[in-house]
């Protein structure tokens, strides 16, 4: 069986990366929004970690661990504001909250 | 290294990163004593902010004179960052005495605790992101920065529009630091560290193989997360509706001081990760990745985007956030000169954008809160009934076109000389610089065509004043527009010496 090697895990990261981008065109709703961003986040830990093992230091798990805390910080955030606004809309579609304008 | 040496050296480290410590300790001192106070005397938490700055400034006149990489090359201190802790210590400083005459943060006793708290961490991220040398420090430290000032935009928990300028801004922010850690772990492939100077030997190493697409695509990622924070195009779409929506006194901090820390961290990045050798007064860069004309393409499309799209802006907030954004492209320009006029002109600008960009938010705030609007309809005549803050605000305009006589003549100047020093291959830069600055004076001038030529619709309306600290504070602003840009050379050279200290 051929094993596993650094392109999966950049196959796997990528794809990812990918879906998380298209999460965040293409979904409505903040919430699942910032899911996308979650993915987006996440394929780049998966990538940290694997070329930290491939470049055989630790600096990628380091920056991996950091980003891991900070994606938690954003979405504490992140989800304050959201529920903040359900409370003065109503609503979590972004489409309907739609008051500032060119 | 053994226990023992390395004590020692985290203290010693320690001991050089007084001023950011100095921030975070009264971060954490202003936290607790919020818990404390009661409602009615909670003002008064402003006061132990003030404190906390100005014992940063101090701290920083001391920070001046060292040069050295601390904790392990995760932080440079050198003359360039402490430029720029300047700004952002100042500029929180102003910014927080805005926040006092504000009326939109002041009504219903709001609690300005927490907004002080986290301007707070702003100005400690912000210091951070100035002396980043390391990616995983940068991405740090602009998070920090990032959390701090979605939080303040959408500060005002009742208001709706508040509401949505911080959605908004929390998605295109989180979005485009997605794209900036992707891009770095990229970087980090590709390399094999994440320290800069180290990736500088890396890429100069001729052994090394690197593709330079896989470069180009992670240092467009990075730059990405970079160009949001100073709001260049493409990334600039969320500062339209922050700043209106946002506190104005935040819509101004965010419009210079976070601005000015991107740009810091972005020439940083550069200067050390992409650059051969120094010469006389400009540097070989590295031919694995043509930066410098990407950042061309991105300064004119950042520019020409802000100045059109002002044009015809109705809202004067969201009208100054066009102009930053357009200011954002003139500042690129000294970015990508690869020289040391370049850099101090790009300095400079940020340091006198500060002032007079500050100072027009600032009338804009006490205009706006006047008239409970922030129309240019609801504007006009309104330089009759205030002419008080109506001429400054006449200054801060002029200075924001370029008129000669004011400071921001003299930035510009500085900024196009040293543009067409680099030879003729930038003229058509500079020469879209200045047909820019041409169209800038169109939307400029409508807010003094609609302040002092305009009758206003109700001919007995009341005059409108301001309380007289209030006035003080706006020629605190205005002076320095005028005369910086007569007595400009030891600001200037105190931006050059800066420039020749900074360390990779």
């Amino acid at each position: 069986m051929e094993s596993l090697t650094l392109n999966h895990f950049l196959t796997l990261s990528a794809v990812l990366f990918s879906l998380g981008v298209f999460g965040v065109m293409t979904r409505r709703n903040a919430v699942v929004v910032l899911m996308g961003i979650e993915l987006m986040l996440n394929s780049a830990n998966i990538n940290l970690i694997a070329f930290s093992r491939y470049n055989g230091n630790m600096d990628g798990q380091m920056l991996a661990i950091f980003v891991i805390v900070l994606a938690a910080a954003e979405a504490a955030v992140a989800l304050a504001i959201i529920l903040n606004l359900y409370s003065n809309y109503n609503t979590v579609n972004l489409d309907e909250v739609d008051q500032l304008k060119e | 290294m053994n226990l023992d040496a390395l004590i020692t050296y985290t203290l010693t480290s320690t001991a050089l990163l007084q001023p950011e410590l100095l921030v975070a300790v009264g971060l954490m001192l202003i936290l607790v004593t919020d818990l404390f106070l009661k409602k009615t005397v909670q003002k008064w938490i402003s006061v132990l902010f003030f404190l906390v700055m100005g014992l940063a400034l101090i701290s920083l006149s001391r920070q001046s004179e060292v040069q050295a990489q601390v904790f392990s090359g995760m932080i440079s201190i050198d003359g360039y960052s402490v430029f720029f802790k300047y700004l952002f210590v100042v500029s929180a400083l102003l910014a927080g005495v805005m926040s006092l005459f504000s009326e939109e943060l002041n009504q219903n006793r709001r609690r300005l605790g927490e907004y002080f708290i986290v301007m707070t961490g702003m100005v400690l991220g912000m210091m951070l992101m100035a002396g980043a040398a390391n990616l995983l420090m940068m991405f740090v430290a602009i998070e920090l920065v990032s959390l701090s000032s979605y939080i303040l935009v959408s500060y005002l928990k009742d208001d709706k529009i508040s509401n949505e300028s911080g959605v908004k801004y929390i998605i295109y922010g989180s979005f485009s630091s997605g794209l900036m850690i992707y891009g770095i772990s990229l970087i980090y492939g590709i390399t094999g560290t994440l320290s800069l100077s180290e990736m500088n030997a890396v890429l100069q190493n001729p052994a090394a193989t690197i593709d330079p697409v896989t470069l180009t695509i992670a240092v467009l990622l990075v730059l990405g997360g970079l160009g949001y924070k100073v709001a260049a195009a493409p990334f600039h779409f969320w500062a339209p509706d922050a700043y209106q929506g946002a506190p104005t006194p935040v819509a101004a901090f965010l419009s210079v001081a976070p601005k000015a820390a991107g740009f810091a961290m972005m020439l940083r990045f550069f200067k050390t990760v992409f650059f051969g050798s120094a010469t006389q007064d400009g540097y070989v860069p590295l031919a694995s990745l043509d930066w410098v004309s990407i950042l061309a393409v991105i300064s004119v499309l950042t520019m020409t985007i802000g100045n059109v799209t002002a044009l015809w802006q109705q809202n004067v907030k969201r009208m100054l956030a066009y102009s930053s954004i357009a200011h954002a492209g003139y500042i690129l320009m000294g970015v990508l000169l690869l020289s040391d006029s370049g850099i101090a002109a790009m300095m400079f600008y940020l340091a006198y954008y500060l002032i007079m960009n500050l100072g027009a938010f600032y009338v804009t705030m006490l205009l706006g809160d006047r008239v409970q609007s922030y129309e240019l309809d609801d504007w006009r005549g309104l330089g009759f009934r205030a002419p008080v803050l109506a001429v400054p605000m006449v200054i801060f305009l002029a200075s924001l076109i370029g008129i000669p006589g004011t400071v921001g003549f003299t930035g510009k100047f500085l900024l196009f000389v040293a543009v067409l020093q680099q030879g003729s291959l930038y003229f058509w830069l500079a020469l879209i610089a200045v047909a820019n600055s041409v169209v800038s004076a169109f939307y400029y001038f409508k807010v003094a065509k609609i302040l002092f030529l305009k009758k206003s619709a109700d001919p007995h309306a009341e005059p409108v004043t301001a309380p007289v600290p209030a006035v003080v504070l706006l020629f605190v602003f205005a002076v320095p527009t005028i005369v910086l840009g007569i007595w400009w050379s030891p600001l200037y050279n105190w931006a050059m010496a800066s420039v020749r200290m900074i360390t990779g």
